[in-house]
């Protein structure tokens, strides 16, 4: 491992998806952290080659003919520290989201208690859930191990008891864990992660090691009423790793010359929207979408936390399991060009087998948006059911992810957002348009420094402020009037109907006084509250008035839909 | 750039791999010839338990007690109603297995018996030589012959005599296709466009079939028919590429072993017709780069199935239709010059590739 530390300036971040493997180069200029560039490379996870480093290889190459800093040495390895040329770099960070994802059984007491916190632990895993089992499982026992068997798991998750409470319970649900251990063949048995009471962690270890590996973390439930999942979320990053380095060739070697220990994606992203929703407006949560290609995330952030949500799907080799889940009308409602459902279901069936594919045409990359749309809609509603929404909003949302960043306008990125997100009351819309954020956190306990000045800089792109106008009134009733004031003086006022989206413009780097007034009891706030005036910051798109309704509902004939996109993305300045 | 490969070959040398889950029972040996189908190792995996308590049931005082009481070890096996264990004396109390099975352990006065097992044959997906035995659990097979590798399968091995009875390479399969001379053999045809036409050819006993494509509509059907489905080209109704429907056309009456095994990246595998040929081919390892004069076949939308030229390849991003920017080439299809990227191509004439190998 390379050494951690403050003294390392410049620092090369290699993010290592399944479709594409990216390097990033961040370094000081003009006393700050910057940003600098990305090479990016298509990834060599899969045949011909089976192992990532190929991948790295190129991207640094690509990376160094962008930036013009020598980083290679004549043998192709990273020069790490930098040389008094200027060659090489300082650290390197890793972070991955090319595993496949893992198959998960939680083993908890009680539902509500440390069930749920074991659950909610395995959600920010990019996997699934293939088995659960509590105390209150009326199945009989030999059932209950003969599911988990059936599931065939990578990795399970042990919880129970507070600190020094319920101890029985615990040893019993151990010793089901072991009679499945024991049934399986040995190079089948998956690792256990054991986060329950820890006066017992001795005796369970004992218990489990006779079979497999077990970690042991601190208690996810210490108390009835407190689940600490960031705490033992940071200690399961590890066990992650050690799981996907099995299936991921080449990163346990690139591992040995970082300076932190890889880190998934999504988890490394956390540690941002963690920090941003300490420092941002306290009434307001933080939101980060990834949408990958084998997998995608949702992070929720307030007041200092966030959890992690990961989902098995993509837009890539993620396709198949998102198929699984929707149905292809679902997709059909975002199009704005008539498709026949047959024709719309070949394409996207078609894409499961050519993950890495680029859309041509434009009704191609019409439908890739519409999964996108999709995607982000069924992550909102799987938050939603996970109790991870807050009331009262977010601000800001970020958004990373190639279909997002390589969309052919602004217009197009911010109205697939708004349409799959349908995001509340006042939030700034910004764009990770590097794919950079996961890589921030994975810099931030190397150079604590770097995120923060970066996040700062003009790294990330402020698509827009948008307000949402939600109102029972009719379609076509005016229901909002906005005054928007510039620093200059002048002011551009506007008179928004239900039904429609209209933008302002406000450019980047520009600030402005919102002056809002609501009528028939049009709601902006789901706290309700309105104040005199906002201030708001500009963006590509402007100051954006969202009153098409919530939920939104698309038009079932295409001609209609099809005037209707038209009809916005003209609003919104295309 | 990386060039994805879609093999192709009327002579081709291949070597794959075949694993089981776990270390099993292998039945074969290095440089033993085996066909398509053959039995190749097995191995039976415990999917189901049950755990006879005997302290509890015997109402014991411990679980030495109840070790003692035992009559049986771990690796025996108990037929239904076998006697676990009995206290003995006038009267005895006893426990019978509830299963039959195999004893796992005996632990605390505990017995775990396996009273359900799932049996995994692994059988040979291509015919050749066994090149490789690993650990008991990893066979690898070595062949020569024509190959042709496709786009998505059913799942099933199968092997048979090539037979053509439709028209061309965008005919659909339709009943009448499915006369007597089909049973038994590996049916060819551009596309299959119902469920029924699918299930009238498991009526008829055929042995596979290769398809250009099929509606995607018909993925349920396909994985439920007995037989091997393998498609060449992806969903739709585009028919089968032209250089697979003549090298596969070529060869009618022949065996051809089918492996409609899905596509499955992490593993390097996909779906593919081998036909045994008696000839010396050369292995290739995927690698080369996309550059002019290659024959391409596009595998994504709208374009999917469609074969061409590259002409040349852009240098740097290129303009797409739909507005994005990407590595592209300039493809000639039927002498329509396309920008189609390099992502949506796969290569597959990988000759001149293996003639620089060997230069």
């Amino acid at each position: 491992m390379g050494t951690t530390s403050m003294d390392a300036v410049s620092l090369i971040a290699l993010d290592l998806g399944s479709v594409n493997v990216r390097a990033h180069l961040f370094d000081v200029a003009d006393g700050q952290y910057r940003f600098i560039a990305s090479g990016v490379a298509a990834a060599t996870i899969h045949a011909p080659y089976f192992d990532i480093g190929e991948s790295i290889y190129q991207a640094l190459d690509r990376l160094e003919k962008i930036s013009g800093r020598i980083l290679l040495d004549k043998d192709a390895n990273l020069t790490i520290p930098s040389q008094a040329g200027g060659e090489g770099a300082d650290g390197l960070v890793v972070t991955y989201s090319c595993g496949r994802p893992l198959n998960l059984v939680t083993v908890g007491l009680l539902g509500d208690a440390s069930l749920e916190a074991v659950n909610q632990l395995a959600g920010s895993v990019n996997g699934r859930i293939v088995e659960s089992i509590g105390i209150n499982d009326r199945r009989p026992m030999d059932s209950r191990a003969d599911a988990v068997l059936a599931a065939r798991p990578d990795l399970i998750l042990f919880a129970g008891g507070t600190d020094n409470g319920a101890s029985r319970s615990v040893l019993k649900m151990a010793d089901l864990v072991c009679r499945i251990l024991q049934m399986m063949p040995a190079e089948e048995r998956p690792t256990v992660f054991y986060s329950g009471n820890q006066a017992l962690a001795p005796e369970v270890k004992d218990l489990v090691e006779r079979y497999t590996s077990i970690d042991i973390a601190p208690n996810i439930r210490p108390q009835i009423d407190k689940a600490e999942i960031d705490k033992v979320g940071a200690t399961l990053s590890p066990v992650i790793n050690r799981i996907q380095a099995n299936d991921i060739k080449g990163l346990a070697r690139i591992a040995t010359i970082c300076n932190a220990p890889p880190e998934a994606s999504a988890s490394a992203a956390g540690k941002i929207v963690r920090f941003l929703s300490s420092v941002n407006d306290p009434q307001k949560g933080v939101l980060a979408f990834d949408i990958g290609a084998g997998s995608s995330s949702v992070i929720a952030g307030f007041g200092g936390k966030a959890s992690v949500n990961s989902f098995p799907f993509g837009t890539g080799n993620g396709l198949a399991e998102f198929l699984k889940k929707v149905n292809v009308q679902q997709i059909r409602q975002w199009l704005p060009k008539s498709i026949l459902l047959e024709d719309l279901r070949d394409a996207l069936y078609q894409k499961t087998l050519s993950p890495a594919s680029i859309p041509a045409t434009d009704e191609a990359l019409q439908i890739e948006l519409a999964v996108t749309r999709q995607i982000l809609r069924e992550m909102v509603r799987e938050i939603r059911l996970r109790g991870g929404l807050t009331a009262n909003g977010y601000d800001p949302i970020l958004a990373s992810g190639t279909t997002l960043t390589r969309a052919t306008s602004p217009q197009q990125i911010l109205l697939t957002l708004l349409d799959g997100i349908q995001p509340v009351g006042i939030t700034t819309l910004i764009l990770d348009k590097h794919s950079i954020i996961s890589s921030l956190g994975a810099a931030a306990p190397v150079q604590p420094y770097l995120p923060v000045q970066v996040l700062e800089s003009s790294a990330f792109t402020n698509l827009a402020t948008v307000v949402t106008a939600v109102s029972d009134s009719r379609p076509g009733t005016d229901i909002l009037n906005v005054r928007l004031e510039y620093e200059s003086g002048k002011f551009t006022e506007a008179t928004v109907a239900k039904g429609s989206i209209i933008a302002l413009p406000l450019k980047p780097g520009e600030t402005g006084k919102m002056f809002l007034e609501p009528e028939h009891r049009t709601r902006i706030e789901p706290s309700g509250l309105v104040e005199d005036f906002y201030k708001v910051n500009g963006g590509i798109c402007g100051i954006v008035i969202d009153a098409r309704g919530r939920p939104l509902n698309m038009p079932a004939n295409d001609d209609e839909r099809e005037q209707l996109y038209a009809s916005w993305m003209v609003a919104l300045g295309e | 750039m990386q060039a994805q490969v879609l093999d192709i070959r009327p002579i081709a040398r291949f070597r794959r791999s075949h694993s089981l889950p776990v270390a099993g029972n292998v039945l074969v040996r290095p440089g033993q010839n085996v066909s398509s189908g053959d039995l190749l190792a097995e191995v039976d995996i415990p999917v189901s338990q049950v755990t006879v308590d005997v302290v509890r049931t015997l109402g014991l005082a411990s679980s030495q007690e109840a070790e003692e009481l035992i009559q049986h070890k771990v690796g025996e096996r108990l037929e239904d109603r076998d006697i676990i264990a009995e206290t003995g004396g006038l009267f005895s109390r006893v426990i019978r297995t509830p299963a039959p099975g195999l004893i796992l352990s005996i632990q605390d006065g505990k017995v775990m018996i396996e009273t359900k097992t799932r049996h995994v044959a692994l059988e040979a997906r291509i015919p050749g030589t066994v090149a490789e035995v690993q650990r008991n659990r990893k066979i690898i097979i070595e062949g020569n012959g024509t190959l042709i590798q496709g786009a998505w399968g059913n799942g099933k091995i199968g092997r048979g005599p090539l037979v053509n009875k439709v028209s061309g390479r965008e005919a659909a399969l339709n009943p009448s296709n499915l006369a007597i001379e089909a049973r038994g053999g590996i049916v060819l045809a551009g596309s299959c466009v119902d469920a029924l036409t699918l299930d009238q050819a498991a009526e008829a006993h055929i042995a596979g079939l290769i398809v250009g494509s099929i509606p995607s509509r018909l993925i349920p059907a396909a994985e439920s028919q007995p037989y091997p489905i393998l498609v060449t080209d992806g969903f739709g109704l585009m028919g089968m590429n032209q250089l697979a429907y003549q090298l596969l056309s070529t060869n009618l009456g022949r065996e051809a072993s089918i492996s409609a095994l899905p596509m499955d990246q992490r593993k390097g595998t996909r779906p593919e017709v081998v036909i045994a040929l008696p000839v010396d081919g050369q292995i290739f390892d995927g690698i080369c780069e996309y550059k002019p004069g290659q024959m391409v076949h596009i595998n994504a939308y709208p374009y999917a199935g469609q074969t061409g030229i590259i002409e040349k390849v852009s240098p740097a991003n290129a303009l797409l239709p739909s507005g994005l920017r990407a590595p592209a080439a300039e493809v000639r299809i039927d002498q329509v010059r396309k920008v189609i990227p390099l992502a949506n191509l796969e290569v597959i004439s990988i000759e001149s590739e293996l003639s620089a190998e060997t230069q």
